[in-house]
């Protein structure tokens, strides 16, 4: 097939039509005639969303390492531009080659959130490609999916080829030479994905039968050929030094989200607060050392021009030089007018410090990830975060000449009472009396307190993947409760849409069944659900009532410990003994020591790295 | 008694904008170049204010959609940098789409890009719209008419706007590929005219019918009236 061709009347008329142009500083050019695999890495949300994906940055330039094969990119188009490309019969293409996905050896898409399962589905059907794996025939791609949601593949295994479980640097060379070996012999696509079965953390899910329980709980979840593995257990990287990392990324022509480039302290999290999935999927906590993270951000620099460097990992102050780092870097790049962008930090004098440093003028507002209302329910979740850390950093940033605070809370924590609910307006409430107790000379502005609160969504692979979600009523309810108890002015109460958090509910803890419900519901018009003004709830409702799934029976249903789960035959590495253990000890507010503390024996030591070694290490020194 | 003047390094640099870059906005550019600056290490200055940005201004904006080989930017360094080193730098880090074609040292009193352009140059394509006939036979009635009355935006509204006196040429440049138009407009911050509205007219001084999404258009340079002749902008900005 020859090259898509955009005619200009539709660039002309749809929004921002840079986002379907490509081109970018540093895209990778390569002719595909000269190489033997062609990989479309595929994000199902827009382009600004997906080119601020880190995980698209590292993985388009490992693939891209080999000689052999031509990794692209394809985003969801924006509505207007679907609208078009429909009326215009133009299939969905990738930003190098502008080749229809069709084309392709492999299509991939990464799962960085729930609320993206319509887009997917969009997408194939765009490209031409049958949306049911049964479906597909020799002439269509294979279809794979990674990213954090891949760990609860199930609503997805209809779709899907095959799942990689795991960090993509440590299984893609070896699933790429087999499918180099098997497409020279001329292999049948059954024949690459019996194949896959041999790879560790590659899920296959036509191999596997699901039998159901009259009450819709699963009887049996079994592999269908004796080679499929029972447990498909997750990879990870172990020597993070040593891991391939990007010397360039792609610069966006237009203004993405995280318009800058990234640099990945650590992966993993020693805190294990109890509603994080991140927490628990991507233990081992494992770290780059010092040298590798300097070098890694004076490439990156000079590779893009950005002005600003963004320090990520799930929290940023755990890195053990964190202090050492931020200051290298500050010295390396102030002069060149590089920012140092430092999200989820941890607020104590050290943390208050630098921020004056790297922002000297423009001060953002201070952010509080409290997540509960009250001490006991903080213990509860695990958050290692006393009503006195909160108040004291506020102190601090408050004769620092901050007047902006914002806190996070979520709602419908398990064992939340009304109690919980009015601490998060008590709360807000002592951060504001801190500010006036500065004295009145020193703060000039009026204080400014936003306190918002999420809705919970029990996810797989945490303590709380038993719990009942609340419905979308009772969190409005206690919203409201909230809301009545928020007396003073300078606090402003925000709360998110309790609708799309109960959906995200269903999508989180679904099985096999839910797919009919994704599928009908993107039949009815259904994308872009995360973006507001696209959600279409009333036609998602219609769709489970059709297909005969029960969104509370996903949601709102409180299972037993000894259930099947939909996700039983995945391992993270964190035994289900350490998950029912830390749910009866949030039972009883009775918190667990971080990695660094005290090693609790989750199961992750078994991958051989990372924090579980690291006392061992330094014992040996 | 005067404080000696500081002296600022300033250099004007032309560049080109493929049609690789045609729906990248001139916001979007703006940022492109800054990038590229900084990847090129090259010694720009910043503002002193309390969100310092680099010292860089740009000439007129180009259309989403069309290319140029006649654009232009003006940036100021710190310290002084041989014209050939500027451009080869540039060259060497710069996006696909864009080319540095010339840079120029200016002189200390040279305004600025924006601020001393009078008119640009463009190409035409009118594509399937018109052959090279058809634009042969009405190019020049069409610029030989007194007066051109057409509905002009303004800020608020559409107005009756006579655009004759702001064509300052016009000619028919058409080849086998199609019918094609080079025309000189004013630009500026006190008369200007877009391209697009000069096709339209000369469309319907044709009778075609007009549609905006088959018309290409090329800015080949942009100029400045220097002793009552239109001079491209980097043309003796060394000099004043």
């Amino acid at each position: 097939m020859d090259k898509v061709f955009i005619p200009d009347e539709i660039l002309l008329q749809v929004d921002k039509p840079a986002r379907y142009t490509g081109n970018e500083l540093n895209m990778v050019k390569k002719n595909p005639e000269d190489v033997d695999i062609r990989f479309a890495f595929c994000f199902p949300d827009v382009y600004e969303v997906g080119m601020s994906c880190l995980g698209l940055q590292i993985l388009y330039f490992f693939l891209n390492r080999r000689e052999d094969t031509y990794c692209e990119r394809a985003f969801a188009p924006w509505t207007d531009m679907e609208a078009a490309m429909r009326e215009h019969n133009i299939p969905l293409y990738t930003l190098e080659t502008f080749t229809p996905l069709k084309e392709f050896d492999f299509v991939a898409f990464t799962l960085q959130y729930e609320m993206c399962y319509t887009n997917l589905i969009n997408m194939l059907d765009m490209s031409g490609i049958p949306i049911y794996a049964k479906d597909r025939t020799e002439d269509d791609p294979i279809i794979l999916c990674g990213g954090s949601c891949a760990y609860n593949p199930e609503p997805l295994a209809d779709f899907v080829d095959f799942f990689y479980l795991g960090e993509g640097e440590v299984e893609y060379d070896h699933i790429l030479d087999e499918y180099k070996e098997h497409k020279k012999n001329g292999g049948t696509r059954d024949e690459f994905l019996y194949k896959l079965l041999e790879i560790p953390g590659m899920y296959v899910p036509k191999f596997y039968d699901v039998e159901y329980n009259e009450d819709g709980t699963i009887k049996s979840f079994k592999p269908n050929t004796e080679k499929a593995p029972k447990t498909i257990r997750k990879v990870v990287i172990t020597e993070m030094d040593k891991v391939f990392y990007p010397e360039k990324m792609l610069v966006p022509l237009i203004e993405t989200v995280h318009d800058r480039v990234t640099l990945e302290l650590f992966r993993g999290c020693i805190r294990g607060c109890r509603f994080c999935q991140a927490g628990f999927v991507y233990r081992p906590v494992r770290e780059k050392n010092y040298d590798t993270l300097i070098k890694q951000a004076h490439s990156l620099i000079d590779a893009s021009g950005d002005d600003e460097i963004s320090l990520v990992s799930l929290s940023t102050s755990d890195y053990t030089c964190f202090n050492d780092l931020a200051n290298g870097l500050l010295d390396d790049f102030a002069k060149d007018k590089v920012n140092i962008s430092l999200p989820s930090l941890r607020i104590d004098a050290f943390s208050l410090d630098l921020m004056q440093k790297i922002q000297e003028v423009r001060k953002s507002s201070l952010t509080f990830a409290a997540e509960a209302g009250t001490q006991r329910l903080r213990n509860v979740i695990n958050k290692n975060l006393t009503e006195d850390d909160i108040l004291n950093g506020c102190a601090l940033a408050f004769s620092g000449s901050w007047e902006r605070v914002k806190l996070y809370f979520m709602i419908g924590l398990p064992t939340e009472t009304e109690e919980d609910l009015i601490g998060i307006a008590d709360l807000s409430a002592k951060v504001v009396d801190k500010y006036y107790e500065i004295p009145r000379e020193k703060k000039p502005r009026p204080v400014n307190v936003v306190a918002s609160s999420s809705c919970f969504v029990p996810k797989p692979f945490t303590p709380f993947q038993w719990d009942a979600q609340d419905t979308y009523q009772e969190f409005a309810e206690k919203a409201k409760i909230v809301k009545s108890h928020i007396a003073r002015k300078q606090i402003k109460y925000n709360y998110h849409d309790a609708k799309l958090s109960s959906l995200e509910g269903v999508m989180a803890r679904g099985d096999r069944k839910v797919s009919a419900a994704i599928y009908r519901a993107w039949e009815k018009g259904c994308r872009f659900d995360s973006w507001t003004e696209e959600f279409k709830f009333k036609e998602w409702m219609e769709s489970f009532e059709e297909t005969g799934v029960n969104p509370a029976f996903y949601a709102n249903r409180k299972r037993e410990f000894d259930e099947i789960l939909p996700w039983d035959h995945i391992s993270v590495g964190v035994t289900k003994a350490f998950m029912i253990n830390e749910r009866k000890k949030a039972e009883m507010a009775i918190t667990t020591p971080n990695c660094r503390e005290e090693c609790s024996h989750c199961g992750a030591a078994s991958f051989g790295g990372g924090v579980c070694f690291e006392s061992a290490k330094k014992n040996k020194v | 008694m005067n404080q000696p003047k500081k002296i600022r390094f300033k250099y004007r640099i032309k560049y080109t904008k493929g049609p690789e870059l045609r729906f990248v906005s001139h916001l979007d550019i703006m940022r492109v170049f800054q990038r590229a600056v900084k990847r090129a290490k090259l010694p720009i200055e910043y503002s002193h204010g309390f969100n310092p940005h680099q010292i860089m201004s740009f000439a007129n904006p180009l259309s989403l959609g069309m290319t140029s080989i006649g654009e232009y930017c003006d940036v100021e360094f710190t310290t002084g940098v041989d014209t050939k080193e500027i451009k080869d730098r540039l060259n060497a880090v710069m996006n696909d789409g864009i080319d540095i074609v010339n840079v120029t040292k200016m002189a200390q009193d040279a305004g600025n890009a924006m601020a001393s352009i009078s008119a640009c140059e463009y190409e035409i394509y009118f594509n399937e719209l018109m052959d090279k006939e058809t634009v042969g036979k009405y190019a020049e009635a069409f610029f030989n008419q007194k007066e051109i009355i057409t509905m002009k935006k303004t800020k608020n509204n559409y107005k009756e706007t006579d655009i004759r006196p702001d064509i300052f040429e016009l000619k028919d440049i058409s080849d086998d590929e199609c019918g094609k138009l080079m025309v000189v407009l004013a630009a500026g911050s006190i008369r200007s005219l877009r391209a697009d509205l000069v096709a339209e007219n000369f469309c319907r001084f044709a009778g075609v019918e007009f549609n905006k999404y088959k018309v290409r258009y090329r800015r080949n340079d942009m100029y400045r009236e220097l002793d009552g002749k239109l001079r491209p902008l980097d043309e003796e900005v060394d000099i004043r």
